[in-house]
């Protein structure tokens, strides 16, 4: 078991993480440690700014000094110290299990998952993982205990890519399920339903969690360099095709665009960091987007 | 199965040079769908997760990729009928296949072997060429065996085709094969309009649906010079539906110089007397000849000097002179030139026989004789310097001795003459005897215009006054040229401006002409030609031609002898009669130079001869030829006749004469004749045999002047030297395959296109999906 659920950790992507670690100290404080600067504001000893009141604002944080000197109403902003509740969430779908290479799309997914784990949970911040298909697989609740790991890995380990995906109840589960506001990592080929995905990220959003969107594609799937007669089998009972893949390329690669445009384009709007990512690609991609999405939040959440 | 194949083999062959390509290269048109079909049957699968994105391409491009795959499907078809069209060469029109393909023909082929086709290119003639095209022809013609009747003649004997009207098939080639080893190229002139005659002939005796005559030749300028006979020749095969193919064996005109003549006077050489040999070589090429020395070969022995000629520029013909000695008996001469592309020109042979002197007798009229003393003294002073033997005679020697021994006879100053002294006269001069007549005081003019002048004899050229007439000499201090001379070879040696020793030479008297006789030789035109006239412009010298021999008479109208003038006792005298002697010496027994191909044909006495003759060609073993008898009644061999060789001809006893034709004559050199006496003793005469100096002029015409000449509406092909397409029909087609070669070419550029434009090209490295 130990055997299996270690090889999503690879020596080398963890000594890539080792090097990450070091330039993530500078831009994540922890609770614990003291590390990791929470990017939200919260009740804490430490005096960030003032802020005129609003109706809605708790009144126990009315600073009356200020009032009795002024004549108005201002609040008190501490900073939060916290540390970072992230929730990965794993696609198990039968698309996932797509890959001609030496790694599938559920395979590099996975890989992705177990690092973001290792790096945060070496950085003691707090980690769950919802692996799912057309319902929720397998839950890991959050923690940021160091053996949290081989939970999440035994996890990911435990399931295989069989099903259709059902990603609205998925998400609106994970949701209603995370009461504190989090980082959401969704991995996955989104070969999914467009709308019922575009309502679970908005609900998401709504929720406050900051969403972390890893587009898993295989390089088939982006470049799409079949030749020669071919019978396309779908995958998740998506029928079949004969035909000659060099007259359909053109337009197949037109809808993929069209695909991730669309992907895009919601993601942008609704303040989602949507990354799309080559099986091809090395693992530090990925991980690279993440310490680049940390330092954005830093900037977007607070204002 | 076989039989549906050949029958369709069969019909297309209409369209195709290689109508047997054709079934399989349809079948292979079909390759293309073939292969479509067996790729959409084999495919492989692949689980694929996007299968969204594909099938809303496929609902998108269905259509168009549909038509492009039509099309690019087309397109490879297409490629691969203009394939089968190229290998199995399609013709639209019929008349450029192969003129040995189609219905059956009858082929004529007309070989040129004239003295011309021997002209060297590399190591073969253009006869050998010509052969060479022969052989392809039937070659050609064999690989569809049965199918063509063929007649091959030469020019040269055109009586007697090597092959006629035969099936032309592997066996006619070998046959032709072995006999194309033996066979020689003439080196006579020949005439091309009697080939395309002789054609028509043939062509007319076979009924064919197609007719082709193949001249080979080597199209000389010189034989198109008067080409209207061949123009017309060419029409008429051309009336007759004869498509007349002319072949060319020879590309470019070769530099050559022939020996265009090698002459002397042969019959008064004299054993020991110089004989002066003139030998002409004609520059044929375009450019300069430099240093051409020519060889001389006497008797088979080569001389150790040779006759050099600086320069002959091109076109013209330069002459050199040499004087031999020779031995009484018969001797051969050959003047050889360098070699060059014609060989037959490079050699001239001369044959003569060389007597131990040359009788000549002189008739004076005078029995003193002392007129003759001077043309005997002019003659033969000393008689081994001059070869003459002169005697001196009356009248009545001619009635009572036989006169053809000699050469010429002179009459001096002769009053009359009885009828049998002048029978054996006229009886010499009709048998080609020379004779010299010299006036004076003693002539009867009324004799003379009476038995010797006109219809009466015609052995005197004019008719005389009734008496002699004086010279008028106006000025004694400053007298003038009293001699005349016309451009004639007895008086060519006083020709020019300093004659001083003419000059001195006066005449005082003569027998002027009768009043009434026109002085006029153009208008006269009675075959008497005035040679020298008095400065009273009073003819002296005449020249005329008696009998069929074409004995020559020259008469002079005033004395041989100082009677009547001083000339016998002036140096030119002698000259004058040593030209005189032989201009009119008789050569009717001289042996002919003759033109390769002319047949020797002899008329003998069978009382004095046997019918075995020997003739022995040049480099050739003597040839036995029996002569047969033939009565006089029956028609004369035609040609020209040789005498008997050596010896005056006789009036056969019997009534009956001897015959002999012999025709091979083709090659140049000595043709030796021995006939037999009674007595089985051999008479032995040479003939030399040249080829003739037409055939070294190797200018060639062009083709389009042939056409331009034969005329633009006669269908007539031309086929330049080294060309063999003609005869396999590789031209067939020719522009319909350049058509489908550039179909071709635009057929795989729209597939390469298409096919790149339908397939899938990885972009380059560093690009992102």
């Amino acid at each position: 078991m130990t055997q299996d659920y270690r090889r999503f950790l690879l020596p080398e992507a963890i000594s890539r993480i080792a090097r990450l670690e070091v330039r993530a100290r500078h831009i994540v404080e922890g609770f614990l440690s003291g590390l990791h600067r929470s990017p939200y504001y919260g009740q804490s000893v430490e005096f960030v700014q003032h802020r005129e009141y609003v109706p809605g604002d708790d009144i126990r944080r009315i600073d009356w000094k200020v009032w009795s000197k002024t004549d108005k109403y201002y609040i008190k902003q501490y900073e939060e110290d916290t540390n970072l509740r992230t929730t990965l969430l794993v696609d198990l779908s039968e698309s996932m299990q797509f890959g001609p290479g030496a790694m599938t799309k559920f395979d590099y997914g996975c890989t992705i998952a177990a690092a973001l784990a290792y790096l945060l949970l070496r950085q003691q911040d707090s980690v769950g993982l919802v692996a799912f298909d057309s319902e929720v697989r397998t839950r890991v609740p959050c923690r940021s205990k160091r053996n949290h790991l081989h939970s999440i890995l035994a996890a990911l380990a435990a399931e295989s890519p069989d099903h259709k995906t059902d990603i609205y109840s998925i998400l609106q589960q994970v949701a209603e399920a995370q009461s504190q506001r989090g980082m959401v990592v969704v991995i996955s080929d989104l070969f999914v339903e467009r709308d019922g995905l575009f309502r679970g990220l908005k609900l998401l959003r709504h929720r406050g969690h900051d969403v972390l969107l890893f587009h898993v594609m295989d390089d088939q799937e982006l470049d799409f360099d079949y030749s020669g007669t071919t019978r396309f089998e779908g995958m998740e009972d998506m029928g079949q095709l004969v035909c000659d893949p060099k007259g359909l390329r053109e337009g197949y690669l037109e809808a993929v665009q069209e695909f991730l445009s669309s992907l895009r384009r919601h993601c942008s709007r609704n303040t989602i960091d949507y990354q799309v990512i080559r099986t091809s690609d090395h693992l530090d991609a990925a991980l690279s987007h993440y310490m680049n999405h940390r330092i954005g939040m830093r900037q977007t959440v607070r204002n | 199965m076989n039989a549906l194949l050949s029958q369709w083999t069969q019909f297309f062959s209409t369209f195709f040079v290689n109508p047997a390509l054709v079934v399989p290269g349809a079948a292979l048109v079909a390759s293309p769908l073939i292969i479509h079909l067996i790729n959409r049957m084999r495919f492989r699968r692949v689980r694929f997760a996007a299968m969204e994105f594909l099938l809303q391409s496929q609902r998108r491009n269905r259509r168009r990729i549909l038509i492009e795959q039509l099309l690019l499907l087309l397109l490879r078809v297409l490629i691969v009928l203009a394939l089968m069209l190229l290998i199995a060469r399609l013709v639209l029109n019929e008349d450029q296949f192969s003129i040995l393909t189609g219905d059956k023909s009858y082929h004529v082929v007309l070989i040129d072997d004239s003295g011309s086709m021997q002209d060297q290119t590399g190591e073969d003639s253009a006869f050998d060429q010509g052969l060479d095209v022969v052989r392809k022809l039937v070659a050609e013609g064999s690989r569809r065996p049965n199918t063509q009747k063929m007649t091959i003649v030469k020019l040269s004997d055109l009586e007697k085709p090597l092959k006629q009207y035969v099936d032309v098939n592997a066996e006619l080639l070998a046959e032709l094969e072995a006999e194309f080893e033996n066979l020689r190229c003439s080196h006579q002139t020949l005439d091309l309009s009697d080939g395309l005659e002789a054609a028509g002939r043939l062509f007319a005796a076979q009924p064919a649906t197609m007719k082709h005559l193949h001249v080979v030749s080597d199209y000389r300028d010189r034989d198109w010079s008067d080409h209207t006979a061949l123009a017309k020749a060419i029409r008429g095969l051309d009336d007759s539906d004869v498509l007349v193919n002319l072949v060319r064996t020879v590309g470019e005109q070769h530099a050559n110089l022939g020996i265009t003549d090698l002459s002397g006077n042969v019959h008064v050489a004299a054993a020991g007397v110089p004989l002066r040999l003139r030998v002409s070589v004609k520059n044929y090429s375009q450019q300069m000849a430099e240093n051409v020395r020519m060889s001389i070969v006497v008797d088979n022995q080569k001389l150790p000097i040779s006759l050099v000629f600086d320069k002959i520029d091109p076109g013209v013909t330069v002459s050199r002179e040499k004087d031999l000695s020779f031995e009484a008996g018969p001797h051969e001469v050959r003047m050889e030139l360098p070699a060059d592309a014609l060989a037959g020109d490079n050699t001239r042979f001369l044959a003569f026989t060389i007597a131990q002197t040359h009788p000549v007798l002189i008739i004076d009229g005078e029995s003193s004789g002392e007129e003759g003393l001077y043309v005997s003294d002019a003659l033969a002073a000393d008689p081994s310097l001059t070869g003459f033997n002169p005697i001196i005679e009356t009248p009545d020697y001619l009635s009572r001795h036989p006169l053809q021994q000699f050469q010429c006879i002179y009459l001096l100053n002769v009053p009359e003459l009885r009828p049998d002294q002048l029978g054996p006269l006229v009886e010499y001069a009709e048998q080609g005897g020379g004779l010299a007549w010299f006036v004076g005081p003693a002539v009867n003019a009324s004799f003379y215009n009476q038995a010797l002048y006109g219809t009466a004899g015609g052995l005197f050229p004019v008719p005389l006054a009734r008496t002699s007439a004086e010279v008028e000499h106006r000025d004694d201090t400053l007298p003038g040229p009293d001699l005349r001379f016309s451009e004639h070879p007895i008086f060519r040696i006083f020709e020019g401006q300093d004659n001083p020793l003419v000059e001195t030479v006066r005449i005082d008297r003569y027998f002027p002409v009768r009043a009434d006789w026109d002085k006029d030789d153009n208008r006269r035109k009675d075959g008497v030609a005035t040679i020298a006239s008095l400065n009273n412009k009073q003819p002296l010298f005449f020249e005329h031609r008696y009998g069929k021999q074409g004995g020559r008479i020259v008469t002079c109208l005033t004395t041989a002898g100082p009677l009547w003038n001083n000339w016998a006792r002036n140096p030119t005298f002698v000259i004058a009669q040593l030209e005189l002697e032989k201009h009119i010496a008789r050569n009717d027994r001289t042996l002919d130079n003759r033109r390769v191909g002319e047949p020797i044909q002899l008329r003998l006495d069978p009382a004095e001869y046997l019918a075995r003759v020997d003739i022995a060609g040049p480099n050739r073993e003597p040839e036995t030829i029996e002569a047969t008898r033939r009565t006089p009644t029956e028609s004369p061999a035609t040609g020209k006749e040789q005498k008997n060789p050596g010896n005056p001809p006789q009036r056969t006893a019997s009534g009956t004469e001897l015959i002999l034709n012999y025709r091979d004559t083709d090659r140049p050199g000595v043709y030796r004749i021995k006939l037999y006496d009674q007595d089985q003793q051999p008479v032995e005469s040479s003939i030399a045999y040249n080829a003739p100096a037409e055939e070294s002029d190797l200018g060639l015409i062009a083709s389009a002047q042939i056409r331009k000449l034969v005329g633009a509406d006669v269908e007539l092909q031309i086929q330049e030297p080294g060309t063999i397409d003609w005869i396999e029909g590789k031209d067939a087609g020719q522009e319909v395959r350049q058509f489908l070669i550039y179909l071709l070419i635009g057929f795989f550029v729209m597939e390469q296109l298409l096919a790149y434009r339908l397939s899938f090209h990885p972009k380059t490295v560093g690009a992102t999906a």
